[in-house]
């Protein structure tokens, strides 16, 4: 009949012995699978304990596996300008300042960038050197604690996280007659917070200063002199529910 | 059943996790009180010039007005040498009377300020090289507008006027006084009220002088973009063959030269008349002056002779 059902096929007669044999394979298999995961457990914490001790939250040896350097950006004034000659176009020294502007922004937010967030460069003039004019190079190591977070910081900080708001520059551009900008001067402030290294505790940075960059000829800025200044003051540490938004507030 | 466990143990491991988490964040939180207080940093340089080699620069202020006369083509009716020792981070400022009667590049003897409306700034450059045997490595030259302009641009000037003096359009009493272009011109061009008379008014354009470095030096130290503020007031009013690169450095040295580290004074002379006009007869003892000048770019204030100060005005 069409409509007829398949009947179930029967199941075949099983010995008392094979019976046994599949009852005690299950066990061992329970046995397996609770011993493997708690050996996974004590494995896990024991990365825990070795990788993740005194970070905040979260499950730390994965991030800390794979470290990003956060970045930031400033935020702009209009760009002034110094005439060295005068009875020149007003809006054509205006549009020089302007097109100078980016690249003074840039060059000195990679200067901080190398220097204070990317841990790499804490305490090496190498790092930053290239920023530099020649005469200017023999003062970066000399000033090196100051230029970037310091020789010292590897062993007091562990991460350094630029604030998102706060940060600003002012560029002045010095045009002259042929409204070449001979030289720019960059006024910053620069603010992030440095995660100690005991693990608990953090400073706000801050560092403020003026760099007056001259063109090297290869269409590239570099630093001819410098002043710049850093104030560090120690932070309540947040709480752990508010540690996330606060490092970046 | 497998899956049963294994989610009882993953529960199990999750709730264990999360406690040990959540106890060291609230042990973090506990720790309230920074472990240590970090200090302040503080990094700087400015390009400077340096070396034992003295600069020597003549400052021209020429008499030409706006309109009749380019600045360049008329008489320099304020002459003065500055010289400058990188090394040992001293200075002198030496004026010579404009109406020294001296031998000129261009031919024959005149006033010494009538070289330049006769072959520019490098002729009276010329003549006062042959005259004092400094070669002079630059030059700057302004005029009376621009003086006012310059000074009206940067703010005012800060001049430290060490005696009252009675000028054309009003009295400068002594003292510290915040001068405007026109005032700072004012107190420049006095001379007939001053004992010593042109002797006197080179003089005080030298206090002019050293009070600009003195605000210089102060306001750069305050705010170091102050620098580009004096270089384009600077330049938008004279005329100079001292390149930006040098000015730059210049400004850097002058970080590390105070006023009080800066002679000011004047070539000797005597007054005298040479028809109807008044002339500067210079003392053939200022040639030691300019030879010490020569040799290194300063003149020490104990090393100027009592006879250096001249004779007044009949």
């Amino acid at each position: 009949m069409a409509n007829e059902k398949t009947p179930l096929r029967d199941t075949a007669p099983t010995s008392p012995e094979r019976a046994q044999k599949t009852a005690d394979r299950s066990t061992v298999a329970r046995r397996r699978i609770v011993v493997g995961i708690i050996v996974a457990l004590v494995v896990i914490a024991g990365l825990w304990f070795l990788f993740g001790r005194g970070e905040d939250g979260g499950i730390p040896f994965i991030s800390s596996s794979a470290p990003e350097v956060p970045t930031f950006h400033f935020s702009k004034a209009q760009p002034k300008y110094e005439a060295l000659q005068a009875h020149l176009a007003k809006a054509k020294l205006e549009k020089a300042a302007k097109h100078a502007l980016p690249t003074i922004e840039k060059s000195t937010g990679q200067l901080l960038q190398a220097g204070y967030v990317n841990p790499d460069g804490w305490g090496d003039a190498g790092s930053i050197n290239d920023f530099f004019t020649d005469d200017a190079k023999a003062q970066v190591e000399p000033n090196v604690d100051t230029l970037t977070l310091g020789k010292s910081a590897s062993d007091q900080f562990d991460t350094f996280t630029p604030n998102k708001k706060g940060n600003t520059i002012k560029v002045t551009a010095l045009i002259d007659g042929n409204l070449n900008v001979t030289r720019a001067a960059a006024e910053f402030t620069f603010k992030g917070t440095a995660a100690n290294s005991d693990g608990t505790t953090k400073s706000k940075v801050t560092v403020t200063g003026t760099l007056f960059f001259v063109p090297d000829g290869n269409g590239d800025w570099k630093i001819e002199s410098f002043h710049v200044d850093r104030e560090e003051k120690p932070h309540k540490a947040p709480s752990a529910s508010a540690s996330a938004s606060e490092a970046t507030s | 059943m497998i899956k049963k466990l294994l989610a009882v143990v993953l529960g199990l491991s999750a709730w264990i996790g999360g406690t040990v988490a959540g106890t060291i964040g609230n042990g973090t939180a506990a720790q309230a009180t920074p472990l240590f207080k970090l200090e302040q940093a503080h990094a700087d340089f400015t390009p400077s010039l340096d070396g034992t080699t003295p600069i020597f620069i003549l400052l021209m202020g020429s008499d030409s007005r706006p309109g009749v006369t380019p600045m360049d083509k008329g008489r320099s009716d304020s002459i003065h040498i500055l010289g400058i020792n990188p090394a040992e981070h001293r200075a002198t400022v030496f004026g010579i009377p404009r109406d020294s009667w001296v031998p000129l590049a261009t031919g024959g003897t005149d006033k010494i300020n009538a070289a330049m409306p006769i072959g520019g700034p490098e002729a009276e450059m010329q003549t006062v090289e042959n005259l004092t045997g400094i070669k002079f490595d630059y030059y700057v030259l302004t005029g009376f507008q621009q003086v006012t302009q310059a000074v009206n641009q940067i703010g005012g000037l800060e001049v430290n006027v060490p005696y009252s003096v009675v000028g054309y359009k009003q009295t400068f009493p002594s003292g510290l006084h915040r001068m405007t272009g026109q005032e700072v011109l004012g107190y420049s061009r006095t001379r007939h009220s001053l004992p010593l008379g042109d002797f006197d008014r080179s003089l005080n354009q030298g206090v002019v002088l050293l009070s600009a470095l003195t605000q210089f030096r102060n306001e750069y130290a305050k705010d170091p973009t102050r620098l580009y503020d004096w270089l384009g007031a600077g330049l938008r009013t004279v005329q100079t063959t001292v390149p930006i690169d040098e000015l730059i450095k210049l400004a850097g040295l002058a970080q590390s030269i105070p006023a009080t580290r800066v002679t000011n004074l004047v070539a000797m002379g005597t007054s005298a008349m040479n028809g109807t006009q008044s002339i500067v007869n210079l003392s053939p003892d200022n040639q030691a002056l300019w030879q010490d000048m020569a040799k290194d770019g300063y003149i020490l204030k104990n090393a100027i002779p009592k006879a250096a100060t001249p004779a007044p005005l009949p």
